[in-house]
């Protein structure tokens, strides 16, 4: 116990820098267009607390279809019109907007939880485990993350949550591949090499003194992925390899409206908006806080 | 440089090995039973255990396996099993015009991502920079298949200025039909004069190329403006300025020859998981092409196709990044030299 | 004697919201002859850099220059930026390896100068930049034309660099810490260089360095810069053998070479002052070894060493000690 006590009074270098965070914030003072970003996030998340309260039409945004009204034009009694079942487009889009984020976080974070713990062991231990982590991680990234979302979901049978789960299997090699690099620059600081060599073991090293402090940038990416997964599970629900009918789902929603496109172009046009802005607000976020990561990264 | 090629080509191959291992597995022991599928819902279980057979189903599966890569090396891919035609013959009539959307897109995000780059980077931070920033980002946050039926209420619907859907009018059958040449009809149009077919095919490629150029125009464009900044702070550009170089020479050559091999880095990235993206465009454009095929099969659990779909996004990867690492090494003699060592 | 260059009262200030935060250079007066090589010498950040950017016009965004430039007879207008001039003045830099970019060839690079200020066609153009490659002494022009930088030497490079810096024959060259990269040889072999080059061409140099040793092989002057001024000038041998300025003093004594063995180096104790505002008196009062009171009041001039024509020092107690 005693050797536990020295190892943590040791000064914690990587705790010397302000962190992405208190950066983060500092970003945002000075960059209108990230605080538009995260103004936009706001909304949504607002959405997704408050939608079925706030939602003019709360029993149509579930599903409840009312056809004598189809096809209404936007107006004062439906802001943004109704679809050609008759149910209110703006409560459809609010009611949707909790299952959008939760798929999105949850996709992140069963990601994370996959990806992280993989990424320290390798990057902490080396040698064949890592190798074999890396090879497996570079197939991944070596094919369209969507694309492998795609051809699992029609493996496993279309619904909202064989869709989240197919993200999560594509998308969590990112991850990993964040935190193994973190580890290894992490696990060569003085702090570190004094705690192994007085003997700490690897179970306590590695989560008190290495993921802690690498964890914040992948953090940082995962609050910027989350807009991407809602643009990807959007895209699957589009094609029909994602949420189902009568789900409030946004991307569903589009395809629904895509055959009238042309005489009825607010179902469509409205539900896309709601993917756009979210996925905006996360990206515009994510751009100005990027450079404190890595500027050279892309993924979709 | 060919060893260079080949080591590439070699580590594609094993990707693909992997991965049509994982999904050749996949479809062997998924819960959506292609077999039911195939047979449809009134299939009893005896045509079921006869189509199983039929189809091999009943073998070990290391077995299926090998027969399977021994049926890709053959040209022998299986048969589709929703419209019951040899998959590689629904890829070799639908892949032209699904490659021609893609280059074309893909040359007109970069040539409009590199300059709106440069332009940003003239004065960052003020105005113009920032306008270009939100289109950048707009670009990369915009649903492509939204963007589509946008673009068609814009342009078909409120001005009628451009045809929908489709990549020809139906009319250009009659009037003026292609001969098939390289099977790339937009390009065959071209190189046989047939200007009435080619001038038609352009107006179709125009609102299906903007939605799926938007994603990477915005990457590209954020790429290099990032690699531009840093190679305005280089030596070099302040020695061209010493000299007094006119701006424009500095900023449009000078400059931009030393940012773009990190843009086509992003640029072949983009352009392979732009494929992706061709499904979603082709849908709602209505384009020939194999997207639309690739939708179906998905939605029908068509395996032979999912498995050629699967390869297919390899392989799109793969020409993409030797395409970026061939034109890396044309632009920089320092990258020429390191792949020549064989790396 | 006409001058190629003459400096009046150069200042320089960056200001942040009307206040003045910077002012690296405060006065500074210089004058370059026909076919003369001037030493500008003085530790980083006291304005050696900084002024020949002003001849070049180069100055980072944000720096206002008051005062007088002259090339040649005409007056430079400071109010607004000015494009560089490879045909008057050309500059040689610290790093050839940064120098020239890396994916164009050297030739290619030298013809964008060339086309720049002279009008000939592209064959008279090859055949002007490979006649200044082999002045400069590069054994295979054409191969070097045909170069990129990577493929070549450190000590080719800045070879080139000059060869670059002559195409257009300007009257002025500027050479910043030209051999501070390269091995001590190659250095050598360059320095000479230049002063053939000098012999042949009759253009002035300014040659900013910190390296005492080279002002001494090559320099007709010397101009010792301390915190945005000059604070000793003249002949090259009568500054260092018989120097006035403590400061110029200070540096001596730190240089090796003059030492004998045995005798401890001294080195001036403190540094340079990052920024350069609201000084009262001289402002090397605070490292000085000889200071009096009167120096942190009295704002030193420029006053003629006794003894040694055409010297002066700017130090109230010079001629005393």
């Amino acid at each position: 116990m005693s050797i536990l006590t020295t190892s943590t009074k040791l000064p914690d270098f990587a705790s010397m820098d302000p962190g992405p965070f208190r950066r983060m914030l500092r970003v945002l003072g000075k960059d209108r267009l990230a605080l538009f970003g995260v103004i936009l996030i706001i909304l949504v998340l607002v959405a997704a607390a408050l939608g079925q309260w706030i939602a003019p039409y709360p029993e149509e945004g579930f599903g409840v279809t009312n056809v004598p009204n189809r096809n209404l034009a936007p107006s004062f009694e439906h802001l943004l019109g109704t679809d050609q079942l008759g149910r209110d487009i703006l409560s459809r889009i609010l009611v949707g907007a909790r299952p959008a984020m939760t798929v999105a976080l949850g996709v992140v974070a069963l990601a994370a939880v996959i990806g992280i713990p993989l990424g320290a062991i390798a990057g902490y231990r080396g040698g064949w485990i890592d190798n074999l982590l890396m090879r497996v991680t570079e197939i991944f990234q070596a094919f369209p993350p969507l694309l492998l979302a795609m051809i699992m979901v029609a493996l496993l049978g279309p619904s909202l949550q064989n869709a989240g789960i197919a993200l999560a299997i594509s998308w969590w090699p990112w991850y990993s591949r964040l935190v193994r690099a973190e580890v290894r620059t992490l696990r060569e600081r003085s702090y570190v090499e004094a705690a192994r060599s007085i003997g700490v073991s690897a179970w306590i090293i590695v989560p008190r003194h290495i993921l802690r402090n690498s964890l914040t940038p992948v953090l940082v990416q995962a609050t910027v992925d989350i807009g991407t997964v809602v643009l990807a599970a959007g895209s699957l629900a589009f094609i029909g390899l994602g949420a189902q009918p009568p789900e409030p789902d946004w991307g569903l929603m589009i395809a629904e409206g895509r055959g009238v496109i042309f005489t009825h172009w607010w179902i469509s046009t409205f539900p896309g908006l709601a993917i756009f802005v979210t996925v905006l607000g996360f990206n515009l976020l994510g751009d100005s806080i990027r450079d404190i990561l890595d500027p050279r990264q892309v993924k979709r | 440089m060919w060893r260079f090629i080949a080591s590439r080509i070699g580590s594609a191959l094993l990707v693909l090995l992997v991965l049509t291992l994982v999904v050749f597995i996949f479809t062997r022991v998924i819960p959506s039973d292609p077999a039911v599928v195939y047979a449809g819902p009134k299939a009893t279980p005896d045509m079921l255990e006869r189509i199983r057979s039929e189809l091999g189903f009943d073998r070990p599966l290391p077995i299926q396996y090998f027969d399977y890569l021994k049926g890709l090396v053959t040209g022998d891919w299986g048969n589709s099993l929703s419209t019951r035609r040899p998959v590689l013959m629904e890829f070799a009539t639908r892949l032209p015009a699904t490659l021609e959307l893609l280059f074309a897109a893909i040359a007109f995000g970069l040539v409009a991502g590199v300059i709106l780059g440069v332009l940003a980077v003239r004065r960052p931070g003020k105005l113009l920079d920032g306008c270009i920033r939100f289109l950048a980002i707009g670009g990369i946050s915009m649903p492509a298949f939204w963007l589509g039926l946008l673009l068609q209420v814009l342009f078909v619907g409120g001005l009628g200025t451009l045809p929908a859907t489709g990549q020809f009018s139906k009319e250009v059958d009659y009037v003026a039909p292609i001969d098939s040449v390289t099977g790339f009809a937009l390009f065959d149009a071209f190189i046989t004069g047939n200007w009435v077919a080619w001038s038609d095919g352009l107006a179709h490629l125009i609102l299906p190329m903007l939605t799926l150029a938007a994603y990477p125009m915005g990457l590209i464009a954020r790429m290099t403006r990032a690699s531009m900044l840093e190679v305005q702070s280089q030596d070099y550009i302040f020695t061209a300025n010493a000299y007094g170089l006119r701006d424009r020479l500095i900023k449009w050559r000078l400059a931009l020859k030393n940012a773009i091999p990190p843009t086509l880095t992003v640029t072949g990235l983009s352009a392979a998981y732009a494929l992706t993206g061709t499904f979603f465009v082709e849908v709602v454009f209505n384009w020939p092409g194999i997207g639309q095929f690739a939708a179906n099969a998905m939605l029908a659990v068509d395996y032979p196709s999912i498995l050629a779909i699967t390869i297919l996004g390899a392989a799109a990867y793969l020409v993409a990044n030797l395409i970026v690492d061939i034109l890396q090494a044309r632009i920089d003699p320092r990258i020429r030299e390191a792949q020549g060592a064989g790396s | 004697m006409n001058n190629i260059l003459t400096i009046e009262q150069l200042r320089v200030e960056f200001s942040e919201r009307g206040q003045v935060t910077n002012q690296p250079l405060r006065g500074i007066d210089l004058r370059i002859g026909a076919g003369e090589i001037l030493g500008v010498v003085g530790e980083t950040g006291c304005g050696k850099s900084l002024t020949g950017l002003a001849v070049l016009g180069l100055l980072p965004t944000g720096a206002k220059p008051t005062g007088r430039i002259a090339i040649d007879g005409a007056d430079l207008d400071l109010t607004k930026p000015f494009p560089g001039r490879g045909d008057v003045v050309s500059l040689v830099f610290q790093n050839p390896g940064n120098a020239f970019n890396p994916v164009f060839t050297l030739g290619y690079q030298m013809d964008q100068v060339v086309r720049r200020h002279k009008s000939l066609d592209k064959r008279a153009r090859r055949t002007h930049i490979l006649g200044y490659l082999e002045q400069v002494g590069l054994p295979d022009p054409e191969r070097v034309y045909e170069s990129y930088a990577h493929e070549l030497s450190g000590g080719m490079l800045q070879r080139a660099m000059i060869a670059m810096a002559l195409v257009c024959e300007p009257k002025l060259l500027i050479l910043d810490e030209p051999t501070t990269a390269l091995d001590v040889t190659i250095a050598k072999q360059i320095l000479e260089l230049v002063l053939s080059l000098r012999d042949r061409f009759g253009f002035g140099v300014m040659l900013i360095t910190h390296n005492l040793g080279i002002v001494r092989e090559i320099c007709d002057r010397v101009a010792v810069l301390y915190a945005g001024r000059v604070i000793e000038t003249g002949e090259t041998s009568r500054v260092l053998e018989d120097s006035s300025h403590p400061y110029t003093r200070g540096l001596l004594g730190a240089l090796p070479a003059r030492n004998l063995p045995g005798v401890p180096l001294v080195a001036i104790k403190g540094s340079v002052p990052a920024r350069l505002v609201g000084i009262t008196g001289c402002a090397f009062a605070d490292r000085c070894p000889i200071a009096i009171d009167a120096c942190r009041t009295i704002d030193p001039a420029q006053v003629p060493v006794p003894g040694s024509p055409g010297h002066v020092a700017a130090c109230i107690r010079t001629g005393e000690v």
